[in-house]
């Protein structure tokens, strides 16, 4: 028998979010980046990590920012950097997260992480980890910088599961992972890991020196068949493939891989500074970990507390209050414009250097083939030589190779839906929720009788779905009964 | 309602398959694993029924 994720037991893990959670504003999920200080040399690292900050948080003052994000409703936490485990209290860090209850991992190249150094961590309460590869051994080597850092990764993936860590690999996607996506996946599924995160390459320090690392935003209509396809296949293999925030939006396999069978999810939009915290080393704080920190620096924990820079600063609130004004270009006329808000800041604000139009979106690329047309993006600005740097990308719309340029439907900006918002008591907002075409299969706001996408009448197959879903769930209570009844037969046998 | 999945954010790794067709798998996957435990009740019924009739059969044209 195939081993099947389907084995894993059902329950909530405490990451999932709820929409109190976004009323509350509790940060669920903080990424912390504990050092800059980094033993790989990888071509496309945002932070451009090397040595580390000249003022990194004491031992004392990080304790201390896990006991009061703990106070903050903080779930989960993971820890990264540069690389954790060059900081010499690391160990003492993910003691103090486990004492306060918070799911921790770490993310790693995995550079001479020792069998020893493992043990520690898993001593002091770790209970994930994940594996960076961007491709097969020659691409991998090439992009981080070591030669022997494929091999060495594959080696900390097994020492880790040994010692009983939930294990996933995070694979960063440029144009030449596209071919090499089937035959790495084989390999991890080998390796045993469970989980395998995807997330393109993001225009941000080092990759924008690079930038033949960048896909160009037509290849979405290439890569998001083949992920459906390693989605569903990695599903029957016991890998489950968790597609990052900027690999999106809405395109027909959105209400596949989003909510992991749970259809009632989807993108609702970045969550920077409404569930989730970034940290740098020096107590820097941000709404996301990769956001650039000239923009998006919220205050730091030396001068102000957690608490106050959460709640109040204007840097870790925009994604509170922002509204499809702010968008612009294709994403301002967008159908999804109010729930999506331009996908995810970090990758369109760096590319573009202002936040509010993405052209690494499925649906948006889908269209414009339609019509003839596709977007490339070309460097124009070099970035900066500091951690997190953005530079700038020009995009240019032109035809499809081979295709005639076919007019664009005219859309008002002024058309689009936009809901009627209620914030709650404590100011917060709860993301919008979407309903789904069952003829389709592409989302659709809640007060549409007709789908725009395929012109079905959404009452008919919403009815029709839910007697499928009521045969369903008759078969499976049927198949439960059955089950149970042998069980409790086998067990009386054995007794 | 989705959540929050930056880059690195490693803790993902208790996501779980979800919905009917997740649970249809893991219920098709049980029966299966019964089936080669205990060995295929129905068929082994249905062989057992074909081969009573034509005993049967035998029996009668004696
Ligand atoms: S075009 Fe923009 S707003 Fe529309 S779905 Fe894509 S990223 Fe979101
Ligand atoms: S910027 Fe991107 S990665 Fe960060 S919270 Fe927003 S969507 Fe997620």
């Amino acid at each position: 028998m195939t081993a099947s994720l389907a084995d894993h037991t059902i329950h909530r893990p405490v990451r999932y979010t709820d929409v109190s959670d976004y009323e509350r504003m509790v940060p669920v999920h903080v990424v912390w980046e504990i050092t800059l200080a980094c033993n790989l040399k990888c071509l496309h690292c945002g932070s451009r990590a090397g040595g580390p900050r000249a003022d990194e948080l004491t031992t004392t003052e990080a304790l201390d920012l896990v006991d009061r994000l703990a106070g903050l409703g903080t779930r989960e936490i993971s820890l990264i950097g540069g690389e954790a485990y060059l900081r010499k209290d690391w160990v003492e860090i993910i003691r103090r997260c486990r004492s306060r209850g918070m799911r921790t991992a770490i993310q790693t190249g995995a550079r001479n992480l020792t069998e020893a150094k493992i043990a520690a961590a898993v001593e002091a309460g770790l209970q994930g980890i994940g594996v960076s590869i961007d491709g097969l051994a020659a691409l991998h080597d090439r992009v981080r910088g070591v030669p022997g850092s494929f091999d060495q990764a594959f080696a900390v993936l097994a020492a880790a599961k040994a010692h009983g860590l939930a294990v996933s690999v995070n694979t960063q996607i440029g144009p030449e992972t596209l071919s090499q996506l089937e035959p790495l996946m084989d390999r991890i599924i080998a390796a045993g890991a469970t989980h395998w995160q995807i997330q393109l390459t993001v225009a941000m320090g080092n990759a924008v020196d690079n930038d033949q690392l960048l896909l160009q935003p037509y290849q979405l209509l290439d890569l998001m068949p083949l992920l459906a396809r390693l989605y569903e296949d990695g599903r029957e293999r016991g890998l489950l493939m968790v597609v990052g925030n900027n690999i999106g939006y809405f395109g027909p396999y959105e209400h596949l891989w989003r909510g992991f069978g749970d259809e009632s999810e989807h993108w609702s939009g970045c969550a920077a500074g409404q569930t989730g915290i970034g940290i740098e080393a020096d107590g820097t704080i941000k709404g996301c970990p990769s956001l650039a920190t000239s923009l998006y620096a919220a205050g730091n924990v030396r001068t102000a507390t957690i608490e106050d820079i959460w709640r109040h600063s204007e840097a870790m609130r925009f994604g509170r209050l922002r509204d499809v004004d702010e968008l612009w270009g294709y994403c301002r006329t967008c159908y999804y414009a109010d729930v999506c808000r331009a996908g995810c800041t970090w990758t369109s604000e760096s590319l573009l250097g202002k936040r509010g139009n993405n052209p690494y979106c499925h649906h948006r690329v889908r269209d414009l083939a339609a019509h003839g047309r596709r977007e490339r993006i070309v460097k124009v600005k070099e970035a900066p030589a500091d951690s997190f740097a953005i530079g700038e990308f020009a995009l240019i719309e032109e035809a499809m190779p081979g295709c005639d340029l076919r007019p664009m439907p005219a859309r008002d900006p002024n058309a689009v839906h936009v809901r009627t918002v209620v914030r709650a008591a404590d100011g917060g907002l709860a993301p919008a929720t979407l309903d789904l075409c069952r003829d389709c299969e592409r989302y659709v706001w809640p007060h549409e009788t007709t789908c725009p996408h395929c012109g079905g009448d959404l009452a008919t197959t919403a009815a029709r779905h839910a007697a499928d879903v009521a045969r369903r769930q008759a078969l499976i209570a049927r198949a439960r009964a059955v089950l149970a009844r042998l069980g409790s037969e086998g067990a009386r046998h054995e007794a | 309602m989705t959540t929050i999945r930056p880059l690195y954010m490693v803790t993902v790794t208790d996501a779980i398959c979800k919905g009917d067709l997740a649970e249809m798998k893991k219920l098709r996957a049980e029966c299966e694993k019964h089936i080669a435990d205990h060995g295929d009740i129905a068929s082994l019924l249905s062989t057992l029924q074909v081969e009573i009739a034509k005993a049967e059969h035998g029996a009668k044209r004696k």
